[in-house]
């Protein structure tokens, strides 16, 4: 299974060099892995339903990491969306994207990555590995929406999406962590097989479902999802209503067996989704272009798929997994429509959109069905899970599972209402609207959209199919009264709801205008919300940056050496013990170089020149070297000498661009004492840390003389500074010499950038990052 | 490259006669190549004595730094021809590889092993594997060195060219 999400990405990464030659090629090459993963995962149905079918590659094993994957019932039901939704939609593309379209490149690469981190998702039968697919989807999304970056349109959504799914990403992986560490196992099945309690667990689940919540767009983070339509329609279609999306579903159904009895699991998922579903359902009465009003269905739907597959009965799970398939195989082929659509006549309003039902007569077939199943019509898949859905909420009997059907009976009445209206919308003849001039869809246009629809019809006649697969996934709860999806139940309250929710529909449907209007006016905007809460944390940024980066060099320093003062400064005071036995020196030389040192130290103090200053530093690190000499460290003081050689000559450079002096007056004692006092006291605490660090010693050190020991033999060196340099410690000097190119790069960037912010006097000013002197300059 | 006015006809920017200080230059020429093998020395040795290559490039360092103060050879782009950023990047990417290189053999990574040789003339050698690693350090720190001449030195007198402030 590993090597089937790889080969997803490398083929990805690959897939610019064939659309190079053919953008159709491209998305050609792109859609044969997702149909090769959708055939393997069909053979290995059987072992799959029966228990389920794992494998595992170790990835840092001394860490517990592993990479553990497993393929069972919910997860071949993703696969079957992932993988074969996936193969439609990007075939689907061939005929979306022109043969020259700019973004073709970049979306076939995004899309079959996207495929391969999500299949790696649904897949996964590890926390960590699950949160690793997450994010890689999360980044996907951000690119796709974002396109190329240059609509402020595109960039916005792309943030927006980025930031909510990533807040929720980083809670789930604290819930994760704090689960696993509870569980003892980081293997979803055997969490599941033992799952574990206690107050560890509530925190844990809590933070899960943030994850959750935000990926699948439920209520108050829903905003994310209507305004990422403004990525290319087959994105819209694969990532915002058929795969990404389902996500956050998707892990609620996947812990739901070891958890919905825990109330810190079941009320705020049920609470969440019905609301979700309901705020969803009516905002979509509203909207005008017909991928929004979907977007709002798709929440909508989303919520109502989160209170199925979270609520923990045996029912509620058949009718989650039933309409899941379904919500899969209805939106995408509509989400097609709208691309044809939009392809065809060049809009997607539905004020003034009319006539294509005669014009665009296949189309309108294909989406009838697929609204169909979306309202829950016989003989479509989407009746047989709405069936269900009530079923197993009406069966339960009690407050809480009659409000929850009451709950759905109004979302699914919402349902019925915005199908309607996208059927009217998309297909009516409007009287007083001019019929709209239509050019004729390709086949790679119309044919994606029967496939997918034809599957709803399909599988809603061939009901055991599913159902074999939902009794699978359903297998963990009790079964009490041996029910199973069918078309056909007989009459019931579940038939009678279904009909309210048809009739229903239909009738709010008739009063469209009046209600377009009501649903105008909602009182509370998440997207406001969201905005606000953006915009107050970028102003406490500001707030807080202005207050702390004050740009005093000065400041800085008091911040440090107060601090350092009272820290570490108090610490000796009250643990170390001055060393008893401290002589003042121990070989006589050290007494005149500490001399010039000290005298070096005074005088520096009292320059004024800067170029005095500079050499007196000098001084000082020569002086420190020397006791080095004295000590008995050569390398040591050989690299004091030659970075304090370096030092003195660079500064020496700069000092050409500073004035002489340091300041031309005496600054005021107000400013000059305590800082001065600062200086002393963190002079002389640092001095006074030093002896008595130096004294805390009781034992010899052990590394030493183990150094000193294998030096020869295992480094092959005599000297053992080498020895820890380029063996022992080598991992350090590779990351030191990471932060020098660092430091280089920056240094070159800096200078050379503001060279030509300076020459605003004479032309435009132009910034110097970026211009293509500058990246010149910044490169030699 | 530039776009100072005296890059313009070809060739490097020399600074005026009046201010050449020809027995710092004289006594440049002589050390230039001494320093620098002198620094391959250090490179070498590091192993056995003080030394290394952090040593040994900031030695090579300094040799370019008396090559930029005596003036002669303006700002150094006529001396070194690599780009400094290159000399930077080749460093770290040598001491990389000699870090991952192990894990070929299926060793850890960054673990060093002994090459020993008998070649004609010089007898049996020896060759500690970590000195490639050293290499590295010593490429990425004349780099380091040629990058501040270039942007402290270069740069900032070009800027003060610009502003009319310099020599």
């Amino acid at each position: 299974m590993l090597a089937l999400v790889v080969a997803h990405l490398v083929v990805a990464v690959a897939l610019p060099l064939v659309s190079a030659r053919s953008r159709r090629a491209a998305f050609g090459v792109a859609a044969v892995l997702p149909a090769v993963t959708l055939l393997w995962a069909l053979a290995q149905a059987g072992p799959a339903l029966d228990g389920g079918l794992s494998a595992t590659t170790a990835w840092a094993p001394t860490l517990g990491l592993t990479l553990s994957f497993r393929l069972d019932a919910l997860a071949l039901a993703m696969v079957v969306l992932v993988a074969g939704l996936g193969a439609v939609i990007i075939v689907y593309c061939i005929g979306y994207f022109g043969p020259d379209a700019p973004e073709a490149t970049r979306s076939a690469a995004g899309l079959l990555a996207f495929a391969g981190a999500m299949l790696g998702l649904v897949l996964a039968d590890d926390l960590l590995t699950l949160y690793v697919f997450w994010e890689l989807t999360s980044i996907a999304s951000f690119l796709l929406v974002g396109q190329g970056g240059q609509e402020r349109e595109e960039r916005r959504a792309a943030v927006q999406a980025l930031l909510v799914t990533v807040l929720g990403g980083l809670a789930m992986l604290l819930g994760f962590v704090l689960l696993g560490e509870a569980a003892g196992t980081y293997r979803i099945s055997a969490i599941l097989a033992d799952p574990p309690r206690g107050g560890l667990v509530t925190a844990a689940l809590l933070l899960i479902l943030i994850g959750a919540f935000t990926k699948s767009a439920q209520l108050p983070f829903h905003p994310w999802l209507p305004a990422a339509m403004v990525a290319p329609t087959p994105v819209s279609a694969y990532l915002h209503a058929a795969s990404m999306v389902k996500a956050g579903v998707y892990l609620v159904a996947r812990l739901a067996p070891g958890f919905a009895d825990l109330a810190v699991w079941w009320v705020p998922v049920l609470a969440v989704g019905l609301a979700t579903m309901l705020v969803g359902g009516w905002r979509a009465l509203a909207e005008t272009d017909l991928k929004r009003l979907l977007a709002f269905g798709t929440v909508s739907q989303l919520g109502f798929l989160m209170v199925l597959l979270g609520a923990g009965s045996r029912i509620a799970a058949l009718a989650g997994l039933a309409m899941l398939l379904a919500h899969g195989l209805f939106k995408a082929p509509l989400f097609l429509v709208v691309g044809t659509i939009d392809h065809a006549t060049g809009t997607r309003d539905l004020r003034t959109l009319s006539g294509l039902r005669t014009a665009l007569p296949g189309s309108a077939v294909a989406t009838a069905l697929a609204v169909a199943s979306m309202a829950g019509l016989p003989p479509l898949l989407g009746f047989v899970g709405k069936e269900t859905a009530f079923e197993a909420f009406v069966a339960g009997g009690g407050v809480r599972d009659w409000t929850v059907a009451v709950g759905i009976l109004l979302g699914s009445v919402l349902t019925a209402a915005y199908s309607a209206r996208f059927l009217w919308g998309a297909f009516a003849r409007k009287p007083g609207v001019d019929p709209t001039p239509v050019h004729r869809p390709e086949v790679w246009l119309t044919g994606p959209t029967w496939v997918c629809a034809a599957a709803g019809l399909a599988l809603g006649i061939g009901y055991p199919l599913v159902d074999a697969l939902a009794s699978s996934y359903a297998a963990p709860y009790p079964d009490e009264d041996g029910y199973h999806l069918a078309l056909w139940h007989g009459p019931g309250l579940p038939l009678v709801f279904s009909a309210v929710a048809i009739g229903g529909g239909l009738a709010l449907h008739r009063m469209r205008s009046r209600v377009e209007a009501l649903a105008h006016r909602s009182p509370v905007d998440a997207q406001r919300g969201y905005e606000r809460t953006v915009a107050g944390i970028g102003r406490v940024a500001v707030a807080v940056t202005g207050r702390t980066q004050v740009g005093s060099l000065p400041g800085y320093l008091s911040v440090i050496l107060v601090v350092f003062v009272l820290l570490p400064g108090t610490a000796a005071v009250v643990a170390g013990s001055w060393p008893g036995d401290q002589p003042l020196f121990h070989a006589a030389m050290q007494v005149p170089l500490a001399l010039v040192v000290v005298v070096a130290a005074l005088a520096l103090v009292r320059a004024r020149r800067r170029f005095t200053a500079v050499l007196l530093v000098g001084v000082i690190g020569y002086g420190v070297g020397g006791l080095f000499v004295v000590d008995g460290a050569p390398d040591l003081a050989l690299a004091q000498f030659l970075v304090e050689t370096l030092s003195l000559v660079v500064f020496v450079l700069v000092l050409r661009r500073l004035p002489a002096h340091f300041t031309e007056q005496r600054p005021p004692a107000r400013v000059r004492v305590p800082k001065a006092m600062v200086a002393t006291a963190g002079g002389v605490v640092v001095a006074g840390v030093a002896v008595v660090l130096s004294g805390a010693r009781t034992a010899p050190p052990s590394t030493s003389a183990e150094m000193i020991r294998l030096a020869p033999e295992q480094a092959g060196a005599d000297n053992v500074v080498s020895a820890i340099l380029v063996d022992f410690r080598a991992l350090d000097t590779v990351g030191e010499i990471g932060v020098l190119f660092v430091a280089a790069a920056g240094v070159a960037s800096l200078v050379l950038a503001t060279r030509y912010d300076r020459r605003g006097g004479r032309r435009a000013v132009q910034s110097g990052q970026g211009t293509p002197q500058h990246e010149e300059d910044v490169l030699g | 490259m530039s776009i100072t006015g005296n890059d313009r006809d070809g060739a490097a920017p020399r600074r005026g006669t009046a201010e050449r200080a020809l027995l710092l230059e004289l006594t440049t020429r002589a050390l230039f190549p001494t320093v620098l093998v002198f620094s391959g020395y250090l490179l070498l040795v590091g192993h056995y004595g003080p030394g290394g290559g952090f040593a040994a490039g900031l030695v090579a360092g300094l040799a370019f730094v008396l090559r930029y103060i005596d003036g002669s050879s303006g700002d150094l782009r006529a001396v070194v021809r690599v780009r400094p950023p290159v000399v930077i990047g080749t460093g770290l990417t040598v001491a990389v590889l000699t870090a991952l290189a192990p894990v070929a053999w299926g060793a850890p990574v960054l673990s060093s092993a002994k090459l020993a040789a008998e070649l004609p003339l010089l007898g049996s050698v020896e060759l500690q594997t970590s000195v490639f690693l050293d290499c590295g350090v010593y490429l990425l720190i004349v780099g380091v060195v040629l990058d501040l001449l270039r942007s402290l030195g270069a740069g900032i007198e070009r800027d003060l060219r610009d502003a009319g402030e310099g020599p």
